[in-house]
């Protein structure tokens, strides 16, 4: 699978077991935990509220960052990013295998997620535009235009109540 | 929120922080060559402008979970506010929306296979009052997956 990082992209095979897969401790989940809280609590705050010491925290933490376990990172506000219209579209793929066309149509910068998927779609994508005329542009003739794409089912958030990324593969 | 002006040194601080927001603010004077007073300044504003949020991410790398797609007809149309209400305090679901399209809600969540989502959606979703039906699409691969925006609500 192709390989795509940088500015905060990432793409990753997953669902397959690394031999001696890190994993995240009980003081691991503990410091995620806290930091979900208040992600610029100081490693001092942190040991304290958990009872270890400062320098454990900073061991776990480099822990975290060196495996690419967990981090914390900082999130721009859409709207605030002139982003007003957010787009989850459905594709239906014929002729091609459906990772090829999932490749294909990650190369678009506005596209901000591929999933392939099981179900009345082939794929799941979210697509961010500034004005709708960009976000037409994108479907009909960026993604409408990608070799294999059949259907393309688009359907627009009208209002978003909430946004969390939690688990999301970076590299 | 109305779009703030975002100047080339914004962008360079936000993508440093978009990497780890625990970089410290020397740091990132150092890489992008401008005072620490100035990086202090930006990153104030941002935050006070209610631009920008941090978050912990964990690898999905590390978890058998997909990212599966429920989409939520509502009974009738006016019942839209207590459902987006009760599926947003489900801490399983991510992402509530209503939408223009497909469904009138679009609802995110992860499951390992098809039987734990049938289960989830079974047990916590098709029972809130105000919902007609739901579709889902569940995911078995990502593709690509950017986490450097996000609507802030709340």
């Amino acid at each position: 699978m192709r390989q795509v990082t940088g500015g905060g992209l990432a793409v990753e095979k997953q669902g397959q077991k690394r031999a001696n897969e890190p994993k995240l401790t009980a003081t691991d989940e503990k410091i995620i935990a806290l930091l979900r809280e208040d992600g610029q609590m100081a490693n001092l705050e942190l040991a304290r509220q958990i009872g270890i010491s400062e320098r454990s925290v900073g061991r776990h933490m480099r822990r975290l960052e060196e495996e690419k376990l967990a981090r914390v990172v900082l999130m721009l506000d859409l709207e605030a990013d002139g982003y007003e219209l957010l787009a989850a579209v459905g594709i239906k793929v014929k002729g091609r295998p459906p990772q090829d066309v999932a490749d294909d149509i990650a190369l678009i910068e506005q596209v901000q997620i591929v999933i392939l998927v099981a179900g009345a779609y082939d794929l799941e994508i979210q697509v961010l535009a500034r004005t709708m005329a960009e976000l037409t542009h994108v479907l009909e003739d960026r993604i409408a235009g990608v070799e294999g794409v059949k259907a393309v089912a688009p359907s627009l958030a009208t209002r978003i109540s909430k946004h969390e990324y939690q688990w999301v593969p970076f590299t | 929120m109305k779009a703030i002006q975002l100047d080339a040194l914004d962008r360079g601080i936000i993508a440093r922080l978009g990497q780890d927001a625990r970089t410290s603010m020397r740091q990132i004077a150092r890489e992008l060559d401008v005072s620490e007073g100035a990086v202090r300044a930006r990153v104030k504003r941002l935050h006070d402008a209610g631009a920008v949020r941090l978050a912990v991410i964990t690898n999905a790398a590390l978890n058998d979970r997909f990212p599966a797609f429920l989409w939520i007809d509502l009974a009738q149309q006016s019942a839209a506010r207590p459902v987006v209400d009760a599926l947003k305090a489900i801490p399983a679901i991510t992402f509530v929306s209503t939408m223009l399209g497909r469904s009138d809600i679009l609802a995110i969540t992860l499951a390992r296979d098809a039987e734990d989502l049938a289960r989830f959606v079974n047990r916590e979703v098709e029972g809130i009052e105000g919902i007609g039906g739901v579709t889902w699409t569940l995911g078995y691969r990502i593709a690509k997956h950017l986490y450097g925006r996000c609507a802030i609500v709340d």
